[in-house]
């Protein structure tokens, strides 16, 4: 029953009129994500760990070329804060929690993707430089960089020329840490240029 | 009553923007992966990069290793292909070809293929790898479905390698490798579609699951386990 009226919906959707993007338009897209970010880790973080899932947030960039046909490459930026928890001093907790683990990491990546006139399905390959911190008043740093796989997938609306605000949702699996996160994200597109 | 499966796919065309059976009229583009049988005498050749990342147990780092592959299939008569395909990062080449059959139902297309091939792997570095080789006779056999849309075609292909014989000489320890053996299984799912003006793009990810991934020949692979290893590849069509 809910199906025929999807069908209906997306028909509809489909046949909105769009911004001139026909056969021959080559395109530069700007888009800018924010996401909160729901971290899974398949490893203990610490010995004595709880399973929670690990809040953060997301602030990426990336610059897509598009021309003319479905497919577009980009590269993709930013900043992400992956998990951040204050860790037990000792193994019985009686100390409390004085010492706080970031995990964070800066994406640099390489993205495909396939854009309709609403619909824009990608995947981001390649490393993202990761950054842990433990603060117990003299802060330790280290870094290293790990590959990571994000798929993503977006709905777009129209909000001024050239502009769109869109709905996404991203997953994206750190292989080397076991760590898979959901980010349920806006992002707001900018064409930079047409030609 | 159309299965529920085909109505999935009719929705994410019409998400994709693409329209739902007003004739293929791209039916004339003709593809590597996508297994719709080929105009006889003519062919298909692709050149392209892969990514492959070999299991951690095996390198103890995830670093992609990267490969130049090129592909070529050709149209017999009545549904017969002839196809080639080859890869190289000069330390391991892999090449490997046969004969395929295909057939399409409206956009539906399958092929069934069975190749013959070698790899033969050498590096020669001072003092650690003096005059180190391995080679490799193989038997692929290879079935490939396809989906046709307006815009762009999607393709499974799962397949099984059997390895004749082989054997390596690595650092003057001269062994036979797997022999008379099933060595890898393998699914691929590609995307093609046309890219810039008249050319065409092979898109897609590979996931293997080998005892003996023909990368790590280098390699002292004591894990005597089938692992999974994950290849990226993406091929222009000249």
């Amino acid at each position: 029953m809910t199906t025929p009226v999807m069908i209906v919906i997306l028909l509809l959707l489909a046949a909105t009129p769009m911004q001139a993007q026909d056969d021959t338009t080559y395109a530069v897209e700007l888009n800018v994500t924010v996401s909160p970010s729901f971290s899974f880790f398949e490893h203990d973080r610490y010995e004595g760990a709880s399973h929670d899932v690990m809040f953060g947030t997301a602030f990426t960039s990336r610059v897509m070329w598009h021309p003319a046909r479905l497919l577009a490459f980009g590269v993709m930026t930013g900043y992400t804060r992956i998990a951040s928890e204050a860790l037990p001093t000792d193994s019985n907790h009686t100390a409390g929690f004085l010492t706080r683990a970031t995990l964070t990491s800066i994406p640099l990546q390489a993205v495909v993707s396939m854009q309709g006139p609403n619909l824009e399905v990608g995947v981001c390959m390649g490393p993202h430089l990761m950054m842990t911190s433990i603060d117990d008043g003299k802060p330790a740093q280290g870094s290293r960089m790990e590959l990571n796989l994000t798929l993503l997938a977006n709905y777009r609306f129209d909000l001024a020329p050239d502009v769109w605000i869109a709905p996404e949702l991203r997953l994206s699996y750190f292989s080397y840490r076991g760590v898979l996160s959901v980010l349920p994200s806006f992002t707001i597109r900018y064409d930079l240029h047409r030609y | 009553m159309t299965p529920h499966w085909i109505r999935t796919a009719l929705n994410l065309t019409v998400l994709l923007g693409c329209t739902w059976y007003e004739g293929v009229s791209r039916d004339t583009l003709q593809y590597y992966y996508e297994p719709r049988p080929l105009i006889p005498s003519t062919s298909v050749f692709q050149i392209g990069g892969s990514a492959t990342l070999l299991p951690e147990p095996v390198v103890e780092n995830e670093y992609p290793i990267p490969a130049i592959d090129v592909q070529y299939k050709l149209g017999l008569a009545n549904e017969w292909s002839l196809v080639a395909s080859g890869s190289t990062n000069l330390f391991s080449n892999l090449v490997h070809g046969g004969l395929q059959w295909n057939r399409a139902w409206d956009r539906f297309s399958l092929g069934i293929a069975q190749h013959v091939g070698g790899f033969v792997g050498f590096i020669s570095a001072e003092g650690q790898f003096d005059n180190s080789w391995a080679w490799a006779g193989i038997g692929v056999t290879l079935v490939r479905a396809g989906f046709r849309l307006d815009d762009y075609a999607l393709s499974v292909t799962g397949a099984a390698s059997y390895i004749i014989h082989s054997e390596s000489n690595v650092a003057d320890v001269n062994a036979q490798g797997p022999s008379g053996t099933w060595n890898d299984l393998y699914l691929t799912l590609a995307v093609e579609q046309p890219f810039l003006k008249e050319s065409l793009i092979a898109l897609g990810f590979s996931l293997t699951y080998s005892r003996t991934p023909y990368q790590t020949w280098l390699l002292f692979n004591t894990y005597d386990q089938r692992l999974f290893v994950p290849e990226f590849f993406c091929a222009i069509q000249l």
